[in-house]
């Protein structure tokens, strides 16, 4: 079974897409919170981008590793929308991103202690239940660690094992967050249970002054990212790959260029 | 250290040092690279507000909107699950705050926005309009009505002050071009139309209900308001059908 390639809608490309006709991103990625429960100019596009693309979703607003209490009207709502849209993967980031329920609209890393799988696991439970759905984590990138006791891979792997969830896996968040701390990218897909892997993303990143990488999504994908994919692409059974781009979003042409440059990386 | 921050762990401290309290330092001193949090953070809150709030950011001006955001991503505790309904949460948050006109244009951006992307009504009847005073006129939800001190909508705003009053606003969503447009309304028209939402009166009984309100009878004056009224609401495609 081959991997096919998608996009992450936005705003700033939605016309464009609406109007291709060869070509097109095998599906697209939405977030939820930014197209749910809206109306007029962009309810509309939005319904025609339906029509014409398989969606896949990738929350922003659930906070599974806060300690805050899960906000199940929300959930119920995101549950219509994506029954609506009869959009069955779902991921979400493994962090948090509320404080005393106030948001702070970003990614923060949680620790990677036996209490936080214990924790992340129970909630994630909660949420697939109500979303009648695997909840599929991604591997986010962090930028400190927090009073950690296992490796990363060995949370992830513990978290996908004790909340029977899936895992996202962001091939570039792999390599950003080997180079930030530290370890072999090859190592960790060689060892993160690829049974679990339901869903692929990748981008691109950027490098600060002082040396570590920053999950920018602005940007071309870095050549090592693609041979990361290319020489482990056999270990994955997803067939769903998404290149994320969240800035420098003027020419659709570009995005297309991009992704046929992924898929040559799969062939 | 104060007292509250001994009962809080690194990750909510990373959290609040991100929201810009810098009272949590003391428990972040092993955590490398907290200010990449803190400034992607601050700046989301930034770059979305500026783009809700673009007229008001301009009128409220430099140091003051910054210090205003700043405080709001500290100690606004914004819920909205949804990001781009966080702007309404930064209203109710600033009004207070600032000066009252520049309150009313925030309220004049932020209904734009909320009608910009509220959801679509659905048609309950399906008749087309006619008038008849007995006759229920069906109106779609995608309009509100703004209630305003200062016509920000139309005086330039070094010229506000003199034109201190009440003020009411009709804004909605064109169903063809989804553009928001604004009709201005006096208080006996801001009656009406809302006598009218309520869709429990027929035409005859919506006019009846809006002068008993004001005590007073039909004239040829109010009568011609009142038809002139149905007939934009009709031509604007506000009033929708028959129910
Ligand atoms: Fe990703």
């Amino acid at each position: 079974m081959g991997i096919s390639v998608g996009l992450g809608l936005r705003r700033e490309i939605t016309e464009a897409l609406l109007h291709l006709e060869n070509q097109k991103p095998a599906f697209l990625e939405v977030a939820p919170e930014n197209w749910m429960e809206i109306g007029g100019y962009w309810g509309n596009l939005f319904h025609q981008i339906s029509e014409k693309f398989e969606l896949t979703a990738h929350g922003l607003s659930l906070s599974i590793g806060a300690k805050d209490e899960l906000n199940i009207p929300f959930l119920k709502r995101l549950k219509s929308f994506l029954d609506e849209y009869s959009i069955s993967l779902y991921s979400e980031h493994l962090a948090f991103s509320t404080m005393n329920n106030a948001h702070l609209y970003e990614s923060l890393p949680v620790a990677f202690t036996d209490e936080s799988v214990k924790h992340i696991s129970t909630r994630v439970k909660q949420v697939q239940e109500i979303l009648e759905r695997k909840v599929i984590l991604e591997n986010v990138v962090y930028y400190t660690l927090i009073d950690q006791e296992l490796s990363e891979l060995d949370f992830y792997n513990a978290v996908a094992s004790e909340a029977d969830c899936e895992i996202l896996l962001d091939f570039n968040n792999v390599f950003v967050n080997g180079k930030n701390f530290n370890y072999d990218p090859y190592e960790f897909i060689s060892k993160i249970d690829t049974s679990k892997v339901s869903y692929l993303h990748v981008g691109g990143h950027q490098e600060q002054n002082d040396g570590l990488l920053l999950d920018a999504h602005n940007n071309p994908i870095k050549q090592e990212v693609l041979d990361l994919i290319r020489k482990t692409k056999h270990n994955f059974n997803a067939d769903k790959l998404l290149f994320e781009r969240d800035a420098n979003l003027d020419d659709l042409n570009e995005l297309l260029a991009e992704i046929k440059r992924i898929e040559k990386s799969l062939e | 250290m104060s007292s509250r921050n001994k009962h809080i762990d690194k990750s909510e401290a990373l959290a609040l040092f991100s929201q810009g309290d810098e009272s949590v330092l003391e428990n972040l001193k092993d955590l490398h690279n907290i200010d990449v949090y803190r400034e992607m953070v601050q700046r989301n809150f930034h770059l979305h507000l500026s783009k809700s709030f673009g007229l008001s950011k301009a009128a409220i001006q430099g140091t003051k909107w910054e210090s205003l955001v700043n405080d709001f991503i500290q100690h606004g505790q914004p819920k909205s699950k949804l990001f781009w309904q966080m702007p309404g949460e930064f209203l109710e948050f600033a009004s207070a705050k600032i000066e009252h006109w520049q309150a009313d244009l925030m309220k004049f951006e932020w209904s734009q926005v909320q009608l910009y992307f509220a959801p679509d009504y659905n048609r309950k009847g399906t008749k087309p309009f006619s008038y008849h005073p007995s006759h229920i006129a069906e109106l779609h939800d995608e309009w509100s009505i703004l209630n305003f001190e200062y016509p920000v909508y139309k005086i330039k705003w070094e010229d506000l002050e003199q034109h201190k009053g009440n003020y009411f606003l009709l804004q909605f969503r064109n169903q063809n071009t989804f553009e928001i447009e604004n009709i201005e309304l006096n208080i006996f028209l801001k009656e009406l139309m809302l006598n009218l939402s309520t869709q429990q009166f027929n035409l005859a009984q919506t006019l009846t209900e809006t002068l008993t309100k004001f005590n007073t009878s039909i004239s040829p004056q109010i009568n011609e308001q009142y038809q002139n009224f149905i007939h934009l609401l009709t031509q604007k495609n506000i009033i929708v059908g028959l129910l």
